[in-house]
Formats: C-alpha cells, sequence, structure tokens
C-alpha cells in the first residue's frame, strides 16, 4: 500500500493508522521491529559493497572454475607430449630388438603397445609395405596403408588426422631406422585425447561456465536492487523535489516496506506533512486575514481628511493614502506617485528643505499653495516611522492636513480685532475730544454747545450699537442667537432703518431712495435683529459707494413673503469673492474695500437673521457696477 | 491757559478724514490761535504739503488714498532739507513701531487715539517753539 499524498492536503486525509505516529515517545510496534531490524542491517554502503563483493567474488569462482576446467581441457595437449614419448619409447625398443635380435619382440612390442589403453591399434609396417607385426593379429602380412614420411629423422612421430565413418581418427606414424637404414614404420592409432577431446570438453563446459556466473550476477543485481528499493525511491522523491521550483507542487509518499530506513523516511513525511498542512492552514489564514486587514486599513486610511504618505530611506514615496495626492494637487491617482521623490510632490519651501535635512526627529511646518493664502495652506507634518522595537527603520510618515480655512479664519480674526478696535476707538475718541473741549474752553454759543453735545449723544450712540453688534456676534459665534419675535409695523421699521444709516448717505452725499408699496403687511419678527441686518446691508452700501453714488431700499411682497432689496452704485464685488462673502470675518482684497474699516461680519450676521426668520439673503453683484442684496422673509 | 506767544503767525495742517473728529481740532486749535488747514485723505495733504507751507504737519494714520506714514515719507524724501515737525494721530497705536517712525520719518510725537485735545495744542506749541527756535 503505499498511499500518495498532496502536500497541500490536510491532516486529516492521511487517516491510515500506519502514517500516524503520535508525537510522544510512546514505544510503539515499529520501533522494536525497527530496532530489530536496525541491529541486522547494515549501513547500505557496506551492505551494498558486502552483495557486490559476495556476488563478484562468487562469479568470479566459478569462471575461475570454468575455465580451469576448459584449460585443463586445452592443456591436454601434454598427453599428446607423452604418448609421442610412449611411441617413441616403444621405436627405440624396436628399433633395438631388430638391430640386436632381428625383429624377433616385434610383435611381442606391439601387442603389449596395442593393449594399453588409450591405444586403439598398433602396428609395424615394413620396407614391403606389409604388417610385419600388428596388435590385431589378422592384419600381419597384410598390405597397410603406408603413410609417406618425408622426416627420415629416426625420432620424428608424425600425427595424421583422418575422418572413418563420420568419426574423427588420430593415427602417428614413426620411422624405424636402423644403421642409418629405414625398416619399417610404427603406426599407432590412437582414440582422438587431443583436439577433439578438447572440444568436446569446451562445447560441454562453456554454457556452464557463462550462464553460471550470468545468472548468479543476475540473482546479485536483483539482492542489490532489492537492498537499494527503499533508497531509490527516496531518491526519486528527492530528485522530483530539487527538480520543482514551487515548493507547494511537490508530493510526497509514503513508503510501505518494513525496513528502518522507510519507517523513518515515512516519519519525516508525516511531520512535513503535517507542518506543512498546519503551514498551509496558517498561511491561507493569515493571506486572508492579512488581506482583510490591508483592505480595511487602506479603505480607512483613504476615508481620512488628512493626507497620509510613507516614503523610504531616499524619501522616495512608497505609499500615499488619495487625500494626500488630493490636498497636494497632484494629477497622479495613488499608484503613480509610487517612487516619486517627496519634495517634488510638494511645492519648493525653505520648511520642506529644512525638514529633510532632520532625518530623525518629528518635523512640522507649513506650506502654503500659491501667493494668496486662499490658494491653500497645509500643515505638513514628518515623523519618523519606529519598527516594532521601536528603533529607527529609515522610513518616514508624513502627514498632510489642510489649514486653509483655519489660516483665513485667524487673518480674518485679526482683521476684525483690528477693526474692532478703530469701531471702538473712533466714537470713543470723539466723545473724549468733544467732551474735554466741552469741560475746558469755555463756549459762550449755545448752539455751539448743542451741537458738541449732540455729537457726543451721537458718538456714544454709535458705540452702544457696535457693542450690540459684537454681542450679537459673540451669540452667532456661539451658534445660540435666538429671536425674540413681535408684532412690527413694516412701514415704521423700515423707515427707522432708513433713517439710522442717512447720516451716513448724506456724509458722502448719496442720493438714498426707499420704494416702498403703499400697503405693506405686518411682520412676525425679531425687530432689533431684523434693524441690524437691514442697517447692515444699508451701512455696507453707503460704505462700498462712492461719493456721489445711489442707493435705493426697494420693498415687493409677495402672496407669502416679502422681499426687501438693498440697491448701490458701488465697488461691486468680484464673481471670485461672492462665494465667500458670507463667511464670517471674510473680507474683500478689494483696496477699496480695505480702506473701509469693517468688522467681516455684517453680512455674516444679516444673513443668519434671515435664515432665523425662515427666509434667505441672496446677492447679485457686478464688479464697479453695484450690487443687490435682497432679503426674503415669510410673512 | 494755553500758550498763545508763537500761534498768531503759527500754520497747522490737519490731515483727518474723519470730520467729527478734525471739526474738534480745528475748533481747539483756532481756539489756541492757530491758522488751520484740514484735508480731508493722504492725497490732499500730500498735495497741500507740496503747495503750501506748513511749520506743524497732524496727521491720522489710516486714511483713504494715502496714509499718514505715506505722506510723510513722501514729505521727507522729497524735502530732505525742510524741517517740518510732524504729531502722528492713531488708532492703531499697539501696531505702529513709534521708535522707527520717529527715526525714519523725523516724527516728534504719536497720539494714541482717543487722545486729549489739550494735548495736542501743547505738543503743536512745543514743535512751533522749536521751529521759532531754529530759525
Amino acid at each position: 500500500m503505499c498511499q500518495e499524498v498532496h502536500c497541500s492536503a490536510l491532516i486529516g486525509r492521511w487517516s491510515d493508522e500506519q502514517f500516524i505516529y503520535p508525537s510522544d515517545r510512546r514505544p510503539r510496534p515499529h520501533d522494536a521491529e525497527a530496532m530489530e531490524l536496525r541491529s541486522k542491517n547494515q549501513p547500505l554502503a557496506r551492505r551494498l559493497l558486502g552483495h557486490y563483493l559476495m556476488f563478484g567474488l562468487t562469479s568470479i569462482v566459478v569462471v575461475s572454475i570454468g575455465w580451469m576446467l576448459l584449460g585443463r581441457s586445452l592443456l591436454l595437449g601434454g598427453e599428446e607430449r607423452e604418448l609421442v614419448s610412449r611411441i617413441n619409447e616403444v621405436r627405440s625398443l624396436i628399433v633395438a630388438d631388430q638391430t640386436r635380435n632381428g625383429g624377433i619382440g616385434t610383435k611381442t612390442l606391439i601387442q603389449l603397445l596395442g593393449s594399453e589403453e588409450w591405444v586403439a591399434y598398433a602396428g609395424v609396417i615394413g620396407a614391403d609395405g606389409k604388417y610385419t607385426a600388428h596388435s590385431k593379429p589378422g592384419r600381419v602380412g597384410k598390405s597397410g596403408e603406408p603413410h609417406f614420411i618425408h622426416d627420415e629423422n629416426e625420432s620424428v612421430v608424425e600425427r595424421h588426422i583422418f575422418w572413418n565413418d563420420g568419426q574423427r581418427q588420430c593415427e602417428y606414424w614413426a620411422p624405424l631406422v636402423s644403421s642409418d637404414r629405414r625398416f619399417g614404420c610404427l603406426q599407432v592409432g590412437v582414440v582422438d585425447h587431443s583436439h577433439a577431446g578438447s572440444f568436446e570438453r569446451l562445447t560441454n563446459w562453456l554454457p556452464y561456465a557463462v550462464v553460471t556466473p550470468i545468472l548468479i550476477l543476475a540473482i546479485g543485481g536483483i539482492f542489490l536492487k532489492g537492498t537499494a528499493r527503499t533508497n531509490a525511491a527516496i531518491e526519486d522523491q528527492l530528485c522530483a523535489v530539487s527538480a520543482n521550483s514551487a515548493l507547494s507542487e511537490f508530493r510526497l509518499k509514503p513508503l510501505d516496506e518494513p525496513s528502518p530506513t522507510a519507517i523513518g523516511w515515512n516519519r519525516i513525511v508525516e511531520r512535513a506533512l503535517g507542518q506543512r498542512a498546519a503551514s498551509n492552514l496558517e498561511t491561507k489564514l493569515s493571506q486572508s486575514l492579512g488581506s482583510l486587514h490591508e483592505k480595511r486599513s487602506e479603505r480607512i486610511l483613504n476615508s481620512l481628511s488628512d493626507g497620509v504618505a510613507l516614503t523610504d530611506k531616499d524619501g522616495c514615496i512608497i505609499f500615499t493614502n488619495r487625500p494626500f495626492g488630493v490636498l497636494l494637487q497632484q494629477p497622479f491617482d495613488a499608484s503613480r506617485m509610487r517612487g516619486r521623490p517627496i519634495q517634488d510632490v510638494f511645492p519648493p519651501s525653505a520648511n520642506l528643505q529644512m525638514s529633510l535635512s532632520q532625518e530623525s526627529r518629528p518635523v512640522v511646518f507649513e506650506i502654503q499653495l500659491g501667493a494668496a493664502l486662499t490658494d491653500g495652506v497645509l500643515r505638513v507634518g514628518r515623523s519618523p516611522l519606529l519598527g516594532e522595537d521601536n528603533t529607527f527603520v529609515s522610513q518616514h510618515l508624513w502627514t498632510v492636513r489642510d489649514i486653509t480655512q483655519q489660516k483665513l479664519s485667524d487673518e480674518m480674526r485679526n482683521q476684525f480685532v483690528y477693526s474692532a478696535t478703530h469701531e471702538l476707538r473712533t466714537p470713543l475718541t470723539n466723545i473724549k475730544a468733544y467732551a474735554e473741549t466741552l469741560t475746558l474752553n469755555e463756549i459762550a454759543d449755545p448752539e455751539m454747545q448743542k451741537g458738541f453735545l449732540n455729537i457726543i449723544n451721537s458718538e456714544a450712540t454709535r458705540l452702544a450699537r457696535f457693542v450690540e453688534e459684537l454681542l450679537n456676534v459673540s451669540q452667532m459665534e456661539a451658534g445660540a442667537m435666538s429671536l425674540v419675535r413681535s408684532e412690527v409695523e413694516t412701514e415704521r421699521l423700515l423707515l427707522d432703518v432708513a433713517e439710522k444709516v442717512r447720516p451716513q448717505m448724506v456724509q458722502k452725499q448719496i442720493t438714498f431712495e426707499t420704494l416702498l408699496p403703499p400697503k405693506l403687511p405686518k411682520l412676525h419678527v425679531d425687530k432689533d435683529k431684523f434693524v441690524g441686518a437691514l442697517v447692515n446691508l444699508l451701512s455696507n452700501a453707503a460704505k462700498y459707494t462712492p461719493d456721489n453714488g445711489r442707493v435705493a431700499l426697494k420693498v415687493v411682497t409677495g402672496v407669502k413673503d416679502i422681499q426687501i432689496s438693498v440697491e448701490d452704485t458701488g465697488f461691486g464685488i468680484s464673481e471670485e469673492e461672492l462665494p465667500k462673502l458670507f463667511t464670517k470675518f471674510y473680507r474683500s482684497a478689494d483696496v477699496r474695500v480695505r480702506d473701509v474699516p469693517g468688522s467681516g461680519l455684517g453680512l455674516a450676521f444679516a444673513q443668519e437673521v434671515a435664515r432665523l426668520h425662515g427666509g434667505k439673503l441672496v446677492v447679485h453683484s457686478e464688479l464697479d457696477k453695484g450690487s443687490q442684496f435682497t432679503m426674503t422673509v415669510p410673512i | 491757559m494755553l500758550s498763545t506767544e508763537t500761534t498768531s503767525s503759527t500754520s497747522v495742517l490737519v490731515a483727518e478724514d474723519d470730520r467729527v473728529i478734525s471739526d474738534v481740532i480745528r475748533f481747539n486749535l483756532e481756539r489756541a490761535r492757530y491758522h488751520v488747514t484740514v484735508a480731508r485723505n493722504g492725497t490732499e495733504a500730500w498735495a497741500l504739503l507740496q503747495t503750501r507751507t506748513f511749520d506743524v504737519l497732524v496727521t491720522d494714520y489710516q486714511m483713504p488714498g494715502m496714509t499718514g506714514e505715506e505722506v510723510c515719507r513722501a514729505f521727507r524724501t522729497t524735502y530732505p532739507q525742510t524741517q517740518l515737525p510732524i504729531i502722528f494721530l492713531s488708532a492703531r497705536g499697539l501696531e505702529l513701531n513709534v521708535a522707527k517712525m520717529q527715526e525714519e520719518l523725523g516724527i516728534q510725537t504719536l497720539l494714541y487715539k482717543p487722545f486729549s485735545p489739550r494735548e495736542l495744542v501743547e505738543e503743536i506749541a512745543k514743535c512751533a517753539r522749536k521751529s521759532i527756535a531754529l530759525l
């Protein structure tokens, strides 16, 4: 059973008991077995070497024996030498017998020779070509088959091989020479012990000599293969792992073998799979959590009103949130900001250069995006980013906040303080100057005295009105302005208003007209505030209209509402400034307006009063031609 | 009460855009027998300074057209040799660098609003005496 397991599978998949090892070290059945096997098992190299030597040597021994046997059979040529030597010996005896006894004992000698084991037959052929002696007595006197012997040397033995009835036969011929005279020839037929026998033996032995070692080697190979099988299986898997660059893709197989190597391998596989599964689970979890966190963090960062950026040690942008680019009026989206030097994103500024030079300290500075405050003012903070162990990691966190409104508000407030001071001091100066003059000088003319006192009175009234306005402003600022409504005669109210501003008109010789319909409905309003709002509108018209200009107070009544308009032929308001006109403390940049003291609160107050009465205040204006403010309130 | 020694021939230019305050200044100075000319704004004052000779200049700081400071600077630049005592009236006392203005523009006195007319008359008298002494 070799169960294939994908590493990406979870632990649960691998449920076969054979491959589940408890993590504790309790003795397990396999442990004992493994120990036993280990004690029997030699290291692989030694085992392989042992097998190699055993089978190699056996083969060598077998081959050696084979060759020895074969060699021996081939070496049988030695027998021939003995044979020849015996033939020579018999020949010498025959020659001696011939010489001494005239050949009496030749027949006996031949009979003896013929009776020898290796001799098939033997005979002596005389000079006449007939057998004088033969081992087979019937052959004596019969002509032999003389074999011509070229060599007359008495020691020569010639071998003659021929085939008789399909059988190889071997004959030896030896000349018989006595006193330099050849008197015959010794013929010995032998059972072929030389080549024919060797060849036969060779052909007999060869299959065993070749096949046996091959068989032994084959058996040895099978044994070796068996020995290396576990290791080969492991090696195959390791090779597959090394060939596969994507670690997550490789497969590990447990091995179904009782060898300690296999058991060890299976444990490693099990552990790896366990770790892998856990690690996969962890990775998947952290990936999903991470991407969740990342997305949420990015959403949070993009939802901030402040710009946030992160720069690396070279001051290049790593990350920006969306507002960062928007605040710095960058045409690129966040991804295209990446890699750009941070100083390219900001307008040139000495503050920026200074902050860049101070690496490890938090720095806060302000940058103005254009020549005017209204072009935008940003408060830029740069803090070194700290790592987990509170060490500086050569990255900086930049925050950018739009403080344009705050700056404008500050400037307007300063302007207001200046204006208020002036507004307070002017009537005070007049009161003090006239009062002192009256006190220190004897003024006989009662008319002049009355005139002086009237001035003191009107300046005190102006002062009181300004103080009232300040109170309204402070209420408006706190969002706490409330109305005390009462029924008022509209015509009376409007005439009061007109009277209050008439001196200003007269002073600048402005033509001031009031155009009222014959019948006006009663109004249910906060009289003081309503008057204050209208006085502001008319007072502005007087202030910002050049001498000899024209100001008109017009009233139109509708079914449900009443429209009160103040028209002038004054400086007018530029299109760019119109949207900011009702902003608290805002004063026009027009020098002609700046020359005239003002709090920058009159229109804001008037608009607030209109709103609180359920109405609205609308402006139409054209630069250098004049303005028209229309306050509409329900009847 | 008020010194009249030097007043009969002393001419004073008062540059003040607020008619109410210029009236009371004129009343007090005429009572002290000064010859008073009132300019309604800075531009008018500068035009008068270029055409006529005055012994003392009393000027408001903030005026339409040229400010009091601009009038003084123009005068000192154009007529560097002329000794004209200047008395400054200002509601912006806190914002003016008195030392710098006195040094640069040769301003004798700076009176903060609300000022005392009697004090103004006395300052003018001092200036007039100095002018006579120099002569």
